[in-house]
């Protein structure tokens, strides 16, 4: 198989590419979804192909294929290079690519059980289980319990000399609960919403999070919100939980810091990037004790691998130091515009799609409060947790989030449970009014598998590690 | 291209392999291509080719769903109809499974075009350096995508089910920009030559040029005059979400407790159509069941859900043809779909207005706020304008919106007679509109 890349490869280079890469991808799914005491659907997905990339005329071309044959990667190549051609006639400038060093390796996410080796009879007996205590409360209407795992073997060489296999384990769950009373609907999850928590790892990340142990709390918070009150309307000081602050970095963070959106590449989708070159090292991004660093490397995070796809190394940068903003996330055409080398963040979804500048995983480092402490010295605010609904403008700056669910905080107790808490702000203003982030011992990071980019759309696998953390007048409980 | 005859017998080779009581198989073909510039260059140009097969195997009411792509070999298709046989006998019986659809007459709809299928990359970029010469007069950078794309979808069953469907679709949005200002413009069709490159590029250019000097409005209630583009990033997150079976069923769309009553305005009419050429047509679903026509709101009240099998099945009704593939948990979904045009002119509407907001398109809508009272939230992108004593005077800076659409098209008053095709999925056929009392809840820095 190695000889048919090899020789597509080459056959691209014949045909007058100056740059050529090829990927060959395998990819397997499983998805487990039980609801109401029903399995809704056990799907098994295997997809594979290869996508190729060149540069030819100055100019990039990429084209893919289900079919692998040698023959079938050589046509493919010779298209690649017939699309780099005619994008060629619409250049200002030769796309050239940072430096890099060239690896032939191997990297396997480390696990401890394989995902696809458990029976499916012992992964529905904890869906099944944890759905039957979520139904067991009076009130809920919608028991949802869920499992996925994926199995990605891909295989990178390029004109460069770079060979490399690597083997990526992704596995999670979740379970949520709604209770409806009339027009009201409230919902609970756990890990998080939207499916639950995903990580690179085995199936030993599921056990990890106790599903079944989480369903009554859940369950009974659910049906609690029904009868809470309103959030109120008002600024305040405002605590996140962890899996909120996840999406919050995610949204005002991971994507205005893409240099591949700062360059204005992803100005007809989802928009641009206050965070402009200009910017860098000079914009007070938050407080001084907001740090946050994009690293590939972190055991277990959504957004760990050996290499992206164009073969960079997993690396570790800092994004914000001490508030400051001091980085980007980079690919070998975006990078060496700004005199930099790639911080190996460019990746494709499946082999059917061209590497984009992905989050990996981007996390807020942790800081030094106890949560204890935090609620205790907090007057008055709203503590928040777990993301309902999300939307951001086309440059990252006015945001708003909503939540499952809040409680109120009054002279460092929490109170009241509250029911459909927003809250909105300006990113460097809220980041700004970040005042403490609590410790390692409250650091947990929180896989995205569903980060969408790019035209055609690409979904990434990502993360960020977070800990609950307060910030100061922020506006919440947004009028309807 | 597979092709029919190839295309079902590969499903009916699948089907006979299988051991279940029913079994159904859906085969997905597709030739995409699309080239994307940005900063008046192409900067990605892709092709994609794929095809997959579906397969969903039922012992008694357990079910088995696998797919794979490696449709070209036996031993795949071998482990592919193995593999879904196997979950099926993990399974526990599924209470609502009712059953696999029988055969019906399917019309006869044509969305394939020979000149879109062809389409090459050079006459992509031959289309996209037309557009960006018309931006270049006024040094305005422009960005965007131009994708075509041919496409077949086949569905078997052991009931008898065959259902083939190739199309074609060529779509082309552009955001253009010129330091703060911006302007954008898009179409789609199933036929390339519906694209018209210069009327797209000098719409997003008139956006953009009268897009200068914006000015902060305060937020708040403002009537607002929606462009067609506004008016489908609104219908398309009530479609998803309002108007299916399962989601009634199960009380989480506020059409659970409304059905048969006035909930909008009178001048709201929507529909979904799979048998228009007006639209993206598709005549059949997911399951190979013929598509009806579903009046789901009609002059203001909430008439018809869509259906599959199963939810039309548990209510004692026929399916309207609106089934996503197996192993979806989200149920039927109308993807296309249209709304009654009035008898005004954008300017027109415009006019009506004293003090208010013209907006060209929304962005990142996110509708999960509150389902059963369809609140939503997004903000005001590539062109928002102040109408004042019915005249647009000045741009303004985007505002966040957080509204519920049962309030908002509560308070429609007045549509236009053009309609515009809006891409998607299958897109929409939608017309521009006036929404008294719009609010807006927020408010950004550009």
């Amino acid at each position: 198989m190695k000889d048919w890349l090899r020789g597509a490869v080459d056959h691209a280079s014949k045909l007058g590419a100056s740059y050529a890469d090829i990927r060959l991808l395998h990819l397997v799914t499983e998805n487990i979804q039980v609801k109401n005491g029903t399995v809704e659907a056990i799907t098994s997905r295997e997809t594979r192909g290869f996508g190729i990339r060149v540069i030819a005329n100055g100019s990039w071309g990429f084209a893919s294929s289900s079919l692998v044959n040698e023959n079938e990667m050589r046509r493919i190549a010779g298209l690649a290079v017939q699309i780099a051609k005619a994008s060629s006639t619409l250049k200002k400038d030769d796309v050239v690519l940072a430096e890099t060093d060239i690896h032939q390796d191997k990297y396997v996410t480390p696990i401890k059980r394989d995902p696809f080796s458990i029976p499916l009879k012992a992964k529905l007996a904890v869906l099944l289980e944890a759905d039957k205590v979520l139904r067991a409360k009076n009130g809920v209407k919608i028991a949802e319990t869920n499992m996925r795992f994926f199995r990605t073997e891909k295989t990178f060489i390029s004109s460069e000399g770079a060979d490399i296999d690597q083997v990526i384990y992704e596995s999670g769950g979740g379970i949520a609960a709604t209770a409806i009373d009339g027009d009201q609907m409230q919902i609970r999850s756990y890990p998080n919403s939207f499916r639950g928590n995903y990580g690179t790892a085995g199936y030993e990340f599921v056990e990890g999070l106790s599903l079944v142990s989480h369903a009554p709390r859940v369950a009974e918070e659910a049906v609690a919100l029904l009868t809470a009150k309103e959030c109120p309307s008002k600024t305040t000081t405002l605590v996140i939980g962890g899996s909120q602050l996840a999406l919050q970095v995610h949204e005002s963070c991971g994507h205005p810091i893409e240099l591949d959106r700062v360059f204005g590449m992803e100005a007809s989708y989802a928009g641009t990037s206050f965070m402009t070159p200009e910017k860098l090292n000079s914009l007070q991004y938050g407080s001084s004790i907001v740090n946050i660093y994009a690293d590939a490397t972190t055991p277990g995070g959504l957004g760990t691998f050996g290499y992206d796809d164009e073969g960079v190394n997993a690396q570790r940068t800092p994004i914000i130091k001490e508030g400051l903003f001091v980085g980007y996330l980079t690919s070998r055409e975006t990078a060496i515009k700004l005199g930099q080398r790639s911080n190996g963040t460019c990746r494709a979804d499946g082999w059917w799609n061209i590497p984009l500048i992905r989050m990996i995983n981007v996390n807020l480092e942790p800081g030094d409060w106890e949560f204890d402490d935090l609620i205790r010295d907090t007057d008055e605010g709203i503590l928040v947790e777990t993301n309902k609904s999300w939307s951001i403008d086309d440059k990252r700056l006015n945001f708003q989030f909503g939540c499952e669910v809040g409680w109120e905080i009054k002279n460092g107790v929490l109170g009241d449970m509250v029911k459909n808490p927003t809250y909105t702000g300006i990113t460097p203003e809220f980041w700004n009014s970040c005042d403490a982030i609590c410790n390692k011992k409250h650091w947990v990071v929180w896989g995205t598998p569903n980060c969408g980019k790019g035209e055609p759309p690409q979904v990434a696998h990502v993360a960020h590690g977070t800990a609950p953390s307060r910030f100061r007048n922020v506006k919440v409980g947004v009028s309807k | 291209m597979i092709g029919k005859e190839r295309a079902l017998k590969i499903l009916h080779e699948v089907i006979a392999m299988s051991d279940g009581d029913e079994t159904d198989a859906m085969l997905t073909s597709k030739q995409s291509s699309l080239t994307r510039f940005a900063n008046s260059t192409i900067h990605q140009n892709v092709s994609q080719s794929s095809s997959d097969v579906n397969i969903r195997v039922v012992k008694g009411k357990r079910i088995g769903v696998a797919s794979t792509d490696r449709i070209h070999d036996e031993d795949s298709l071998k482990n592919l109809v193995k593999t879904a046989s196997m979950i099926a006998d993990f399974q526990e019986e599924n209470p609502n499974y009712r059953g696999m659809p029988g055969p019906a007459p399917i019309q006869d709809v044509n969305a394939f075009c020979e000149a879109t299928a062809a389409y090459s990359p050079s006459q992509r970029a031959n289309a996209v350096k037309t557009l960006v010469d018309i931006c270049d007069k006024d040094s305005i950078i422009a960005s965007g995508s131009f994708k075509t794309e041919e496409g077949e979808l086949a569905i078997a069953n052991s009931n008898g089910v065959a259902a083939y469907f190739p199309n074609t679709a060529a779509e082309v949005s552009t955001v253009v920009m010129k330091g703060e200002q911006c302007g954008y413009a898009a179409a789609s069709s199933n036929h390339v030559a519906d694209i018209h490159i210069t009327s797209i590029a000098e719409e997003a250019a008139d956006v953009c040029r009268r897009n200068a000097n914006q000015v902060e409005v305060e937020p708040g209630k403002h009537d607002v005059v929606l462009h067609p583009y506004a008016v489908a990033d609104l219908i398309s997150m009530m479609c998803a979400l309002e108007f299916g079976a399962l989601s009634m069923q199960e009380g989480r769309s506020f059409m659970s407790e409304k059905m048969g009553q006035k909930v909008f305005s009178d001048s709201l009419t929507v529909w979904d159509d799979g048998l228009d050429t007006s639209g993206m047509p598709l005549p059949f679903d997911f399951e190979g069941v013929p598509k009806q026509k579903v009046v789901l709101i009609e002059d203001g009240v909430a008439k018809n859900v869509v259906y599959d099998t199963a939810t039309a099945r548990k209510e004692g009704k026929e399916s309207t043809g609106h089934g996503l593939p197996a192993g979806n948990t989200w149920g039927p979904v109308p993807i296309n779909m249209f709304m009654k045009p009035g008898s005004d002119t954008l300017d027109g509407l415009v006019s009506k207005v004293k003090r208010g907001l013209f907006v060209t398109r929304f962005h990142y809508i996110n509708p999960y706020l509150d389902l059963k009272k369809a609140v939503f939230t997004g903000m005001t992108r590539d062109g928002t304008f102040m109408i004042e004593n019915g005249s647009m005077t000045k741009a303004v800076k985007n505002l966040r919106f957080t509204m519920s659409m049962i309030d908002a098209f509560k308070s429609l008053d007045g549509l236009t007679e053009e309609t515009m095709f809006i891409g998607g999925w299958f897109g929409m056929r939608v017309p521009g509109a006036l929404i008294r009392g719009f609010n807006f809840s927020g408010k950004t820095q550009f």
